[in-house]
Order: structure tokens, then sequence, then C-alpha cells
């Protein structure tokens, strides 16, 4: 025992030489370098100006394949395209979201921008301490004057997807499977029923809820239910649900439309389209609007159709020319501001 | 001739010297070896990060400098010290007495949930009277908490171990439901807490920063809980039913009273520490609320050897890591995974080199340090 651990001693000594040289280095020329240049600008300094900052926090990975995803792309979009000087956090939770917006804006960022609904009262909360700072966040609610909340309508797209649903149907009976029964979700069916009722006066909703974002057995189950019943179109709208709710569709061969993403890959053929709720586009807007000046701070703006949040994704071969047309009428009258706010506390047909 | 009466230092063979060395300074080789332990993480975490390809030193400066290097860092990192070090008492005193508590998590939360009740909905009271009602409320809750399974342990010999992290999870979505249902605030679209009244805030300690006054609060306590553990009769009590239960009966210590004390104190701590980050840093129960706080105050407590200079150091190593992992990503733009794992590292290699301490004092010492 007394030799093991003599060896261990040694080891240890050895390793310790080891890593005191570099160690050693590190504060002697480090702090000098990094005063001065916060790295990035000083290549950039000539060409232009001072490069706007531009930081974002999201609060799951940027791998997520959605919602974070879209907006990183976007970001980094947007950091060549502007050249801007940027910079993210992922995975924050909502116990530390107050501390990294502070870093950052105590860090001299010209705009923080949160990418999550449960930011919203972080952001609001920690603006008035930075009247310098622009803050951004996709919400619902910008109370200081340095705020900007920018939220989708969650319902144009819908709207859309219900008219290529009406039209396309057979049994005039839609499935819908969404996460639950709340307001934003009766909005989406009452968009999905007024869509569809554009061209079929006939027209069913089957309103299914799974209960929880990740449910994608039950969501499967609910849709097969659904398509046992007559439903020949299957809407899913249900987080990960959404991909559960298509493979039912595959196996009993019937159409459906995906949401959030383009989901045509889960079936070709049998995915008419999605409801695309692009998340890139809230970013986008707000620095755009910080390097335009157009956007105005202390506002939230509901964005849908018409600022491109919300789209429909490339049909498959499986639509005609005639339903294509229809989603193109319905998206101009909805720029043209025809379309009434579908109802959210009840369903309409009731 | 005269070598053989007097030996001089360089006849003694070196293997004698190394270890005489370490026995007349075996604090210094300790904290030297957690030091070196702690370089070696960084040494292969930069290994790790030059290979993701971002220029290591780049990182850890910013580790460094976003958890010291600047006025907010500095104030954030003592800010996360506070609930680490009040989770990290509590399993220590826990460990102390014998119990083995890794439920700080969740009386931590439960002490939240206290400072809500009290600092959210009992209005009209002096600042001064209600943050200490607001405390006392989350101590209260803690101890609660704790008492569930210190009490099954006591009276049916239930597993303290296993009583504890369950609770955990039945705390974790007890604070879920409250915060959607009875607790929700009535005036926020999310499902958070309300929000606890201006009377029950913590003043701010250092101006442009999150500090606030439990850091000293936190700093006191420490001292008042060693101060009972090592200095009071209770506290001896508390020690000798951890270490021989039947020894301690023997010796006619009251037994169910030295672990109801050491109950409430665990408990207690955990939940003053919840209580303490609910009304100095975040004013309302959030989704998430404890960052797993309770469950680093275990390895914090460990790596601390359950003394207190070392559990205080030990915290801060845990919040600078906690702060400049944040500071490497949005700075150095190190990948989140890749923090984890170096996290990871640094908490192994410090374990490590406790148990390397403890055969060495062995060695030298011939018992533990």
């Amino acid at each position: 025992m007394k030799k093991f651990s003599l060896v261990m001693i040694f080891v240890l000594l050895i390793g310790m030489l080891a890593a005191c040289t570099p160690a050693a280095e590190k504060p002697a020329d480090q702090p000098v370098a990094e005063t001065p240049a916060p790295e990035k600008p000083a290549a950039d300094a000539p060409t232009a100006e001072k490069p706007l900052r531009v930081a974002m926090v999201f609060n799951t990975t940027i791998k997520d394949g959605g919602y974070a995803q879209f907006g990183y792309e976007a970001l980094m979009a947007l950091k060549e395209k502007y050249n801007l000087e940027v910079s993210y956090q992922e995975s924050v939770g909502d116990a530390t979201i107050k501390d990294v917006l502070r870093s950052y804006a105590a860090d001299g960022y010209d705009l923080v921008y949160a990418h999550e609904l449960y930011f919203t009262e972080a952001v609001n909360e920690v603006a008035p301490e930075f009247p310098d700072v622009k803050f951004g966040v996709t919400g619902y609610m910008a109370s200081s004057p340095n705020v900007i909340a920018l939220d989708a309508t969650n319902w144009q797209g819908v709207y859309l997807a219900g008219v290529v649903a009406g039209m396309m149907t057979k049994s005039n009976k839609i499935a819908m499977v969404t996460v639950s029964q709340s307001p934003i979700a009766l909005t989406m069916v009452n968009a999905m029923y007024m869509g569809a009722l554009t061209h079929n006066p006939n027209v069913q909703i089957l309103h299914l809820f799974t209960g929880s974002f990740d449910d994608v057995v039950k969501a499967k189950e609910m849709a097969t239910a659904a398509i046992k019943d007559g439903a020949d179109i299957v809407y899913a709208n249900a987080g990960l649900g959404t991909v559960g709710a298509i493979e039912a569709a595959k196996e009993h061969n019937t159409y459906a439309i995906g949401s959030s993403s383009d989901r045509s890959s889960l079936a070709p053929d049998l995915v008419l389209t999605s409801n695309i709720l692009d998340s890139g586009r809230y970013i986008t807007i707000a620095v755009e609007g910080l390097i335009n000046g157009d956007l105005e701070w202390g506002k939230v703006y509901v964005l849908g159709v018409k600022e491109g949040v919300e789209y429909l994704a490339p049909f498959n071969n499986a639509v005609p020319q005639d339903v294509k047309d229809a989603v193109q009428q319905a998206t101009q009258d909805m720029i043209d501001g025809k379309v009434p706010t579908p109802p959210s506390d009840k369903y309409m047909w009731e | 001739m005269s070598e053989l009466t007097t030996p001089n230092a360089l006849s003694i063979p070196i293997k004698d010297r190394v270890l005489q060395f370490a026995r007349n300074n075996m604090g210094i080789v300790s904290t030297l070896i957690s030091i070196f332990a702690i370089i070696l993480a960084l040494f292969i975490g930069g290994i790790l990060i030059a290979l993701a390809g971002i220029n290591p030193w780049e990182a850890v400066t910013y580790l460094i400098k976003g958890s010291f290097g600047n006025r907010y860092g500095f104030g954030e990192t003592l800010t996360r010290f506070v609930p680490l070090l009040f989770s990290s008492l509590s399993f220590a005193i826990a460990h102390k007495s014998g119990f083995f508590n890794v439920g700080a998590e969740g009386q931590l939360l439960m002490g939240a949930v206290g400072g809500v009740l009290v600092g959210a909905y009992v209005t009209g009271l002096n600042p001064v009277l209600h943050v200490i009602l607001c405390i006392l409320s989350g101590v209260l809750f803690g101890a609660i908490w704790a008492g569930i399974a210190g009490l099954l342990k006591i009276f049916l010999g239930a597993d303290e171990l296993i009583n504890t992290m369950m609770l955990n999870y039945v705390a974790l979505l007890l604070v879920d439901f409250l915060i959607q249902g009875p607790l929700k605030s009535p005036d926020s679209y999310l499902f958070v807490s309300a929000t606890i009244l201006p009377s029950a805030k913590l003043p701010i300690i250092l101006s442009k920063t999150p500090l606030h006054l439990g850091f000293i609060i936190s700093l006191v306590v420490t001292a008042a809980v060693f101060y009972l553990v090592y200095r009071t009769p209770i506290g001896f009590q508390m020690r000798t039913v951890g270490a021989n239960r039947k020894a301690a009966s023997y010796a006619g210590i009251n037994i169910v009273w030295a672990t109801i004390i050491a109950l409430i104190t665990t408990g207690g701590l955990a939940g003053m520490g919840g209580a303490l980050e609910l009304m100095g840093a975040q004013f309302k129960i959030v989704n998430g609320f404890s960052a797993g706080y309770g469950y680093d105050g275990i390895g914090v407590a460990v790596m601390g050897r359950y003394n207190p200079i070392g559990i205080i150091l030990a915290t801060l190593l845990f919040a600078v890591i906690r702060v400049g992992m944040g500071a490497m990503q949005r700075g150095a733009g190190v990948p989140f995974p890749l923090l984890n794992v170096i996290q990871g590292l640094i908490i192994v290699f410090v374990i490590a080199s406790g148990y390397l301490t403890n055969k060495l004092s062995e060695t030298v010492i011939g018992g533990r340090a």
C-alpha cells in the first residue's frame, strides 16, 4: 500500500510539473492581448463603423431540428449578410435566464434576443435596468420602451392548411391532432374549420388532443381512431406527436398535413403540405428592424402570413392546381386583412 | 565514524524525506493536490476544446473572466454560491449525523414554496420582519420535507437514501402542480408562481450585480452550523450518533432527539437555501427553479471533505464553473454538450484527488486527515 501511494505521489508531481508550464504562461500574456481587442471587430473595423453586436438565447439545444435551430440558422445568415458580431447561449433554463440576459447586456451587446415564450417576463424584468440595450423576445409582452415582443398568430398558417384539407377531403371529415384544448389550440381548430369551409360547406372537424408535447404513441393512436372513424385527412400539430399522427396516416394510406416544419420526408406521397412556422423570421425581423429603424420598440408584434412567419411548405404531387390557386387566393385575402381572427373560447360549429 | 551517530539530512533515504515533508505539511499538500486536479481537468478539457476547433486558451480565459474578471460575473458567481452552499451544508450535516440526505433538491424547492407563501401572500409587514418570516417559513418547509424521510427512518427503519431521493420527485411535481394551479400568478400568461412582495426581497449588496444579502447570511449560517456541530453538546451527540448509533445509545444519548435535531438542521438548511434564492435572485418559482443545486451540493460536500473551509472553497469552485461555463459558451462559442463534459471532468478529478489525499494521509500519518 505504501509503495502504491508513493507511486501515485510521484505521478502527481510529474504531472504537476508538466501542467504548470502552460498554466504559468497564460496569465502573463493573455489579459494584455484580451482587453483592448474583443476579437472580431479588429479585422472589420476598417471596412465600416463598429459592427452591430447581437446575442441570442435559446432554452433548448440549437440542434433541435425545429424551433431553436431555425432561429440559430437565421442568426448565422444575418451574421454573414450584415457582418454582425454574434454570440449565443443554448440550453438556458428558466432559473438562469435573467443572469444570461444581464451578462449580455452588461457586455455591451446592441440587441439581446430571447428566443422563447417562457423568457418573456424575464426580458421585461431585466430590460429597464439597461435602457441603452435593445431586447427582443418571442413572446407576448413588451412593457419597457427598449423591448420588442414578436409573436406568431398561430392560426393563419392553419387556415391555409384548412383550405387544402377542405378541398382535398372526400369524406368531409378532417382529423386534427393537437396537444391541448387551450385557447391557442381552439383558435387553430377554428382556423382550420374556417379555411376548410371556404370551399367545402359540409366539412367536419374531429378534434383530438394528446395532453403532451412529446407523446408520439398517443398521437398515433388518436389519429388511427379518427381515420377508422372516417377521416381522410389528418392534420397534426402536437409537438413530437406530429410524427406519430403522420405515421398513423402512412399506415392507413391517408393524406396528412404536417406542421411547424416541412414534414414531407416522413411520407412523401401522403403529406400534402405542412404549415410552417418559421421561427427564424423573428430574429431576422428584429435585427433588420434595428438596422433599418423601422420597428417600434416597446410594442408587441403579432406576425403571420403577411410577414412571412407562417406559410405552407411546397405541395406534393397529389395536390391539384385549383387547390394551389385557392391557397394563393386565401393568402392574398389574409394579407389584405379580409380574414377575421377565429374565436378562441369555443368550437365555431357549436 | 561520526556519520553513524549524527546522520545529516542527506543521508536520510529520499523516501523518508518525502514522507516527512508530507507529514509536516499535510494541509498544503492536500490543497496542492486539489488545485492540480482542477488544472489537469482543465488541461484535458482544453484538449477536447482544441479538438472542437476552438482556441482553448481563449475558452479558459473566458471561464476566468466570466466568473471573476468583471463586476457582473463576480456578483453572479457569488449569487450562485448561496444555494449551492446551503445544499452542500445540508448534505454535510446529514452525513455527520449518520443520515444520508440526497433530498436537498426537494427540500430546497419546498423551502422556496414556503418562501412564496409568506413572501407573496402575507401583506403589510415591515421589510425586516417579512424577510425573517420568509426565511423561517422556508426553513420550516425544508425541515418538514426532510422530516418525512427522517421519521420514516426513526420509526419504521425505512431507508432514508431512497426516501429522500424519491421525495425529490414528489417535490418537483408538487411544485409543478402548485405553479400551474393554486400558486399560479393570476396576471401571468405562463405557469409561474406569484411574485413575492417588495418587502420580502433581499437587498442587493453590490450594485450593478445580482449579489444579494443572502451571501452574507449564508456565511454566517455556515459558521453557526459548524459551531452547533463541533462546539455544543447536541452537536457532539449528533456526531456520536453519526459515528456509531449503538455506541451512542449505550452512552446514554437520546438517539431520537439527536436525529430529530439533525433532521431539522439538514432539511432546514436546504429549505433556507431555496428561500434565499427565491428572495434574492428569482422572486418567483419558475419551472426548473433549482438548477440542480441539490445534487451539486452532494459533490460539493464530498469535495469539501465535510469541513467548513473546504465546503466554502468547493462551493466557490462549483459556482465559478457554473458561471464560467456560460461565459465560455457566450464568448468563445464552446458547444454546450462539451461544457458538460468539462464540468464532469473537473468533478471526477477533484473527487479522485480527495481519494488520493486520504490514501496519502493514511500512509504518512497512519489515519485520515
